[in-house]
């Protein structure tokens, strides 16, 4: 589909339906169990923010809260500026996808993209012409009269969306969209998502326990964990600069290292390393006290593995390879140091550059002190 | 999240919904109307002695006289031997429709539903022409040459029809339950060297108990209950408890004596149905 | 895929003639030409259908039975869909039991609930023998609805009633373009049980019909006393025509096959 391309009615759509989604202080608990535990979050006209977390964390709730589906113990939810706690589900005026694709079985694709367009008074020759606008829009023109058991996952997923999108709303909620499609096609219908969001301008919302996918389509995403928002940002700030160290493990790979202040100086803090006698650097922070208990976390791709004895870099371990892992992009190269287990990843390019250590070898192992990130435990 | 919400009886809002109550209102209030005050008002009517009196004279009644104690046995009996005999012919006819394949399936189902279409009261009737004394049956046999059967007015003919009326339940349970069994456990035990006779014994007919009881439960408390049968195919000497209550109702107008019997009957059901709910987790367990 | 042992499909076909004989026996009595039920059979006739369809003996209750039947499976699906819905969307405190209550009649027998109706009835000073009639067949036939409509439902996508709801759908038409629509196999299955066991019912008709009221199997068994003649046969000929005709029709709108297996 090609978006330069587009018709005007594409773009005019776009100007009605970036609104801003003003999330307050909500809470939810069913009986005894709190799924939100005091939510807020502002999301801008047009904006693409993901929520990601493993299962349980409460991202599905917060999104039914959004829909109405579910009505929170507390807090407020506002679009554009207006309260929309009150307000009934159908009257919200939000377009929702789920990741069973829920479109009605007894109807046909024409039948299932007409409903929202009945129920808001739209009928006639302005219906169909939508109809047609929507289909377009998916790349699904020609299934009309087709009935959803008679389609793929991945066309039904479209018809969704485009029964979403029809009746033009204030904003988009996906539920998981992706999930049932097998690896390829998901990742064609996010790359197709994005693209199409990105033309409609609508604010859109997609609840997701895929990093990889949060990280690859989001403006913003949070990190939720436990009912609450570990960490809203952008995926760039997310992977590098994570705050807690839930994010820095959920996100990506990790090595993971705690142990108790020993001694500090202004140039360092000298961290003991729980197990062993040896200590290592971190940069000084605010309020670290001799005793106080942390966690060290250093991703994969920041970790150099050289001979024993070759140039390092600030922070040395000495330690054997047990194993290397080939995965395509990356080598991942395990060894066993003086502080426990730390896997490196090495990227195909620096592999074609210098050989890299194979099992049993002896190894340096290194990394920078500003590749640290450091966590204090609570 | 939302399951479990629900599990917890709160519902995704954290709530009961109160909308969900009106729409179980009317049904639940229906019931409390015209099913549990017919019963209380039985138990009430049963209680009613001679002299206005209330108490327990009634049931003093039943359960001190050897005849009505018998025809409480019979009733029983007759329960179990159709029970009995609809679970040995009824599985296999099940175990037939469940493994069936397209056409033969229809025409099998169609067969074992038929009997559930026409009037048990056509079905006795039905049997009334083929076990009578010129029935279809006897005139069969006079013409080969045997001798008559005497199958109308015992308990024989009774058991036959009841059998009949009863045995498409039976046949329904255990095919419901054999179709949701998963083949594959059955296709393991052939990959391991175990021949059809022994997976049938070992995997197929332990892993169906629960169609069988829930079957022959079923049947039990239909049989103990069904008194047209036994009116058409039977005769005094074959009495039950429904049938005896139905008596007591119309020839002699003794409301309490058939209110007290109605309850015993009731309780006797009750128990019956207790009995499931205690048998189910057993079969639950075999199913493991 | 084994084909089934030959012992299992002549014991099937055994069977088979077990299950059929007597409704087979009934529908060939009818065409008696004698005056007697015997067998042989002494001719072929249609005469004891043109009695039996003169005689408003058996054409009344039949009538009887059918408008019953109806009003029946009518009363209990506007009580049981409701109902159904709502414990299973609900999330109401003690749904296992209520359940269980509103099933219980299914393991009643009739002669019980006919007993206590009666009584209950005389008390309560019901005097329209019909009311009592019907109210009694209710109480038979809602837990075959209820329990279809329930399966049916309790399988059904929850996500697709949020979806009709969030594209601007209202309670009722969501109810009433999403949730009903897909149903309706429950809906027709549990229609077809309750019609029959209402039309099948003896006891509580023998107990509370009067002379007016009658159904179809009462006034049968109450001909069966006094009469052993191809009438029966005749008249059960055209019930049996009738019930297969509805199926049939009902099978040709809704494809009621698979719901009717699975519901037991």
């Amino acid at each position: 589909m090609d978006l330069m391309n587009t018709s005007p009615s594409i773009t005019s759509h776009a100007v009605a339906a970036g609104a801003l989604v003003d999330i307050r202080a909500i809470r939810h608990r069913f009986g005894t169990f709190e799924a939100l535990k005091s939510i807020d979050i502002a999301i801008r006209p047009g904006e693409f923010v993901a929520l990601l977390g493993p299962s349980g964390c409460g991202k599905t709730t917060l999104l039914r809260c959004i829909a109405g589906l579910v009505t929170p113990t507390s807090g407020e939810i506002l679009i554009d500026g207006r309260s929309i706690t009150r307000v009934p589900i159908h009257k919200r005026d939000l377009g929702m996808v789920f990741q069973s694709y829920a479109l009605f079985p007894h109807m046909t694709v024409a039948d299932n993209i007409r409903f929202g367009l009945k129920m808001h008074g739209v009928r006639g020759a302005e219906a169909e012409r939508r109809i047609a606008e929507a289909l377009a829009l998916v790349q699904m023109v020609g299934y009309e009269a087709r009935y959803p058991a008679q389609m793929s996952g991945g066309q039904q997923q479209r018809i969704a969306l485009a029964r979403a999108l029809v009746t033009r709303p204030k904003a988009l909620l996906l539920d998981e969209p992706f999930g049932a499609l097998d690896a390829k096609l998901r990742e064609s219908m996010q790359i197709e998502l994005r693209r199409l969001q990105k033309a409609l301008g609508i604010t859109t919302i997609f609840v997701t326990h895929d990093q990889q996918e949060a990280l690859s389509m989001a403006d913003r995403v949070a990190v939720m964990n436990g009912g609450r928002i570990e960490q809203l940002d952008t995926p760039t700030q997310i992977y590098n600069a994570p705050m807690t160290s839930f994010v820095a493990d959920f996100i990506g790979q990790t090595n993971r290292f705690s142990g108790s202040i020993q001694s500090k100086n202004e140039a360092a803090l000298h961290l003991r390393l729980d197990g062993t006698e040896r200590t290592i650097e971190i940069v000084p922070c605010e309020g670290m006290k001799v005793g106080a208990r942390v966690t060290v976390m250093v991703r994969p791709e920041r970790v150099q593995i050289a001979a024993a004895g070759m140039p390092s870099r600030e922070v040395t371990l000495t330690g054997k390879v047990t194993d290397t892992v080939f995965v395509g992009q990356t080598l991942n190269v395990y060894a066993q140091t003086d502080v426990g287990p730390v896997v490196a990843s090495v990227s195909n390019a620096m592999q074609r550059e210098a050989k890299v250590a194979a099992s049993g070898d002896s190894v340096t192992v290194s990394w920078d002190r500003d590749a640290q990130l450091v966590f204090r435990d609570a | 999240m939302a399951d479990a919400a629900r599990a917890q009886g709160t519902g995704e809002n954290g709530r009961a919904n109160f909308s969900a109550l009106l729409g179980l209102a009317p049904i639940l209030l229906f019931l409390v109307v015209f099913l549990v005050g017919p019963i209380w008002v039985n138990l009430l009517e049963s209680l009613k002695e001679p002299g206005g009196a209330q108490g327990l004279a009634q049931y003093g009644r039943i359960f001190f006289d050897s005849y009505y104690l018998t025809v409480i046995a019979q009733t029983l009996i007759f329960g179990f031997v159709v029970t009995a005999l609809c679970i040995l012919l009824g599985y296999p006819l099940g175990f037939a429709v469940a493994r069936a394949q397209g056409t033969a399936k229809a025409l099998l189902m169609l067969v074992v539903v038929t009997p559930l279409m026409v009037n048990v009261v056509v079905r006795s009737f039905g049997w009334m022409v083929i076990l009578g004394g010129s029935g279809a049956l006897n005139a069969g046999l006079t013409a080969l040459g045997l001798p008559k059967l005497e199958l109308m007015y015992n308990w024989t003919g009774v058991t036959i029809a009841m059998v009949h009326v009863l045995l498409p339940f039976m046949v329904l349970s255990v095919a419901s339950t054999l179709e949701m069994l998963d083949r594959r456990i059955e296709e393991a035990a052939a990959v391991l060297g175990a021949p059809p006779a022994r997976i049938f014994w070992h995997v197929t007919l332990p892993l169906s108990i629960e169609g069988i009881v829930t079957g022959g439960i079923l049947v039990f408390t239909l049989a103990i209950g069904s008194f047209v049968t036994v009116l058409l195919l039977g005769k005094t000497s074959t009495m039950v408890l429904p049938l005896l209550i139905y008596q007591q109702l119309t020839t002699s107008s003794d409301w309490p004596f058939a209110a007290a019997m109605g309850i015993t009957l009731l309780v006797i059901v009750s128990l019956t149905l207790w009995a499931q709910s205690w048998l189910h987790p057993r079969a639950m367990r075999a199913r493991r | 895929m084994k084909a089934m042992p030959r012992l299992l499909v002549l014991y099937s076909a055994a069977m088979s003639v077990f299950l059929l004989a007597p409704v087979l026996v009934v529908v060939v009595a009818a065409f008696t030409a004698g005056d007697f039920i015997m067998f042989p059979p002494g001719g072929f006739s249609l005469r004891w259908f043109d009695h039996v369809l003169r005689d408003s003996e058996f054409i009344r209750p039949l009538w009887n039975s059918v408008r019953l039947g109806v009003m029946a499976t009518v009363a209990s699906g506007l009580l049981a869909i409701p109902a159904a819905l709502a414990l299973v969307r609900g999330a109401i405190p003690g749904r296992r039991w209520i359940e269980t209550f509103l099933l219980a009649p299914l393991s009643l027998p009739t002669i019980i609930l006919a007993v206590g109706l009666l009584f209950f009835t005389a008390r309560v000073g019901l005097s329209s023998s019909f009311t009592s009639l019907l109210a009694g067949h209710v109480i038979i036939t809602v837990p075959y609805m209820l329990r279809t409509v329930l399966g049916v439902y309790a399988g059904m996508n929850r996500e697709i009633e949020d979806a009709a709801r969030v594209l601007g759908a209202d309670g009722w038409r969501t109810a009433w373009y999403v949730t009903l629509p897909m149903i309706r196999p429950g809906i027709v299955a549990g229609a077809i049980f309750a019609f029959l066991m209402s039309f099948d019912e003896v006891a509580v008709a023998l107990l509370l019909t009067n002379a007016d009221t009658t159904t179809l199997p009462v006034s049968i068994l109450s001909y069966l006393v006094y009469n052993y003649d191809p009438a029966v046969a005749a008249i059960s000929t055209i019930q049996i025509a009738i019930v297969v005709a509805a199926l049939l029709i009902l099978e040709r709108f809704f494809g009621i096959r698979n719901v009717m297996f699975a519901s037991r």
